[in-house]
């Protein structure tokens, strides 16, 4: 009888937006769905790590993605596509940007993958015991930075983001992206997440 | 060759015994066939063991089920047609439920029979979800399992949300409107007033008023030695005719029986009332001077050529009737000289009518002349035509009227009930006149 471990995961090669399949039907283009997860999910990144916006730059490096996203402004513009966003720049996302995007959303949330599991068992520790957030400082802190990134950056006019008018409807919004970041960060997360972008959006 | 694969992660492993059957050089390291797979979830007391149906069951459900979390949209966790053996549901809070069907798991002897619904927390359900990744990663052991991750079709999405919920808003909408259709339906029809049945009615009614009716011509009309004075009892022109006709035949109030009551009014009138009043019909040169001077009030009234002939048929007929209602000649009183205080008696006048209503007024607008005195008392009233008559009894305006009031200096205003029930009071003979 042999006992064998799991291979490891490989590390990014070059073409790495090439390992992300590309199913049959799918638009020509991110979906506004798409988009706006791709935006909340960066966002969340951004409450978790203070130095996330650098961060993004720098793993779209790292992941030799800059001749997708290239700099600062390009990315803020890619960002702006949310149409939730208070200057949503109404441009289209092609897919090879929407890949990179999810690269760098997996490539990040993998890194934080302790934070996200802790935050997480403290949120099912204190649900269960029915305290409030504020039982657990890391969690508070993550929940009121995402409130406040949020509020900020998206445009509180429209439908979509008033239904997250309440802080407990921003709460559950916050859990809900960590939840996904948790599924981004394993093996098949970014194969997962890109899939699940177009979810409803094929014949 | 028998061989062990593990898949391990904190929360979950998973174990799978089973064996190589095909010996060929490249392959002989490939698990192809299963013998025991084995699920362990911390916090669970035993672990769930089936054969090769339970767990292609499992990874199916759980790949599913991870793209459901990312989505938010249901995937269809078995193959269309086939058994619904293993399956996960959104839980509450944190939770998820992993139900599994107890014919396809080896329970041991613990088995009741039931299906087995297992809580798992979202770390937990990832690590079952990363244990079933590593597994699909793994192309050593049942190469034949596959993911099978792709975007969910349309039409799953669509039936997401229950026909119901998607009917709610419509059935909102369509019974709102019935319900206002309803709350409608319990208001009266408005009664609908034809001029000419309503002078019909006055006609009948004038039929058996008693004989103090100074127009029946059986008596001769008191004129100024009339108890009721100045204020002469005059009933508005309809009526008036009503009367007039009375005396030969109360059948119809055609317009041609109008017309020929108007002039046996006249005639009557004529004989009686000489005195009293500057018989205007008469006068070609004052019912110039008071076109001259009524130009406002015809820009008012496209129709008030047609109230003033009827006015000054009126005007002729002194007749006194049952209401109190006065009959003005078409000269102005001796007027109030300022212009200030025709002004202050103006608002004055408004305000008393309004303060004296029980209620607003609606329906078709109705105008009166009113006599008011320099005191501020309203001496007198006349209806303009045939619905203002009708309508008296909703006008505070028999209720205003003082007796014996001094009418040395007076103004006229006419006085409109809006349709929207709101008061209008103006110099009758414009506001130019007294400046």
């Amino acid at each position: 009888m042999q006992v064998q471990s799991p291979p490891n995961t490989e590390p990014p090669s070059l073409n790495l937006i090439d390992q992300l399949s590309i199913p049959e039907g799918l638009p020509s283009e991110c979906s506004r769905r798409a988009k706006t997860q791709i935006d909340l999910l960066l966002l969340a990144i951004e409450a978790l790590d203070l130095g996330g916006a650098e961060a993004m730059l720098a793993s779209a490096k790292e992941l030799g993605l800059d001749e997708v996203v290239r700099g600062r402004v390009n990315l803020w513009l890619l960002r702006s596509s949310n149409p939730l966003r208070r200057f949503s720049q109404r441009q289209p996302m092609s897919l090879e940007e929407g890949k990179a995007l999810v690269l760098i959303t997996c490539f990040l949330a993998r890194r934080l993958t302790v934070l996200i599991r802790q935050l997480l068992l403290g949120y099912q520790q204190l649900s269960d015991q029915g305290l409030s957030f504020d039982h657990h400082f890391r969690l508070s802190d993550y929940l009121a930075r995402f409130r406040s990134h949020f509020r900020a950056r998206m445009n509180a006019n429209r439908s979509g983001v008033i239904a997250y008018s309440t802080d407990e409807k921003l709460n559950e919004l916050a859990i809900e992206l960590l939840t996904k970041l948790l599924f981004c960060t394993g093996t098949e997360g970014a194969e997962r997440l890109w899939i699940s972008l177009f979810d409803g959006e094929v014949a | 060759m028998t061989m062990q694969r593990q898949y391990q992660l904190p929360n979950c492993s998973l174990i799978l015994d089973g064996l190589s059957i095909d010996p060929s050089p490249g392959n002989e390291d490939v698990m192809s066939l299963l013998v025991n797979a084995e699920c362990r979830i911390s916090g669970l007391e035993r672990s769930l063991n089936g054969g090769y149906n339970f767990f292609a069951a499992l990874v199916r459900a759980v790949s599913q089920y991870g793209q459901e979390v990312l989505s938010g949209y249901a995937h269809p966790q078995v193959i269309e047609g086939e058994p619904l053996l293993v399956h996960i549901n959104p839980g509450d809070g944190p939770y998820h439920h992993l139900v599994v069907q107890p014919e396809i798991a080896d329970l041991g002897e613990s088995g009741d029979g039931r299906a087995i619904d297992i809580k798992l927390s979202a770390v937990q359900l990832f690590d079952l979800t990363e244990a079933v990744d590593q597994f699909f990663d793994d192309k050593q052991t049942l190469p034949e399992l596959e993911p099978e991750l792709s975007p969910l079709a349309r039409r799953f999405v669509r039936s997401d949300e229950p026909l119901s919920d998607r009917a709610v808003p419509a059935v909102i909408g369509v019974g709102t409107l019935v319900a206002a259709t309803m709350a409608l339906g319990l208001l009266p029809v408005p009664e609908l007033r034809d001029p000419n049945t309503e002078a019909n009615a006055g006609a009948e009614l004038a039929e058996v008023v008693p004989a103090d009716d100074t127009a029946s011509g059986s008596e001769p009309p008191t004129g100024a030695s009339d108890p009721e004075g100045e204020e002469i009892a005059a009933v508005p022109l309809d009526e008036a005719n009503a009367d007039a006709e009375a005396s030969t035949e109360v059948d119809t109030a055609t317009l041609v029986n109008e017309t020929e009551a108007v002039e046996d009014a006249t005639e009557v009138a004529e004989e009686v009332t000489e005195t009293d009043v500057d018989a205007i019909a008469a006068n070609p040169g004052s019912e110039d001077a008071t076109e001259a001077t009524d130009s406002d009030s015809d820009s008012e009234f496209s129709s008030f050529d047609d109230f003033k002939e009827e006015e000054d048929a009126a005007t002729t007929a002194t007749a006194a009737t049952a209401t109190n209602a006065t009959t003005f000649d078409s000269e102005p009183p001796a007027s109030v000289n300022s212009f200030a205080s025709v002004r202050t008696l103006n608002g004055q006048l408004k305000q008393t009518i309004v303060e004296n209503r029980e209620q607003p007024r609606f329906g078709d607008a109705v105008s009166y002349r009113v006599r008011m005195s320099e005191d501020g008392s309203i001496t007198g009233y006349q209806p303009i035509d045939s619905s203002a008559e009708g309508a008296i009894g909703e006008t505070p305006l028999p209720g205003l009227v003082k007796d014996g009031a001094s009418e040395d200096r007076a103004v006229d205003y006419r006085v409109v009930f809006t349709e929207r029930g709101v008061v209008e009071v103006s110099p009758w003979w414009g506001w130019s006149y007294y400046e």
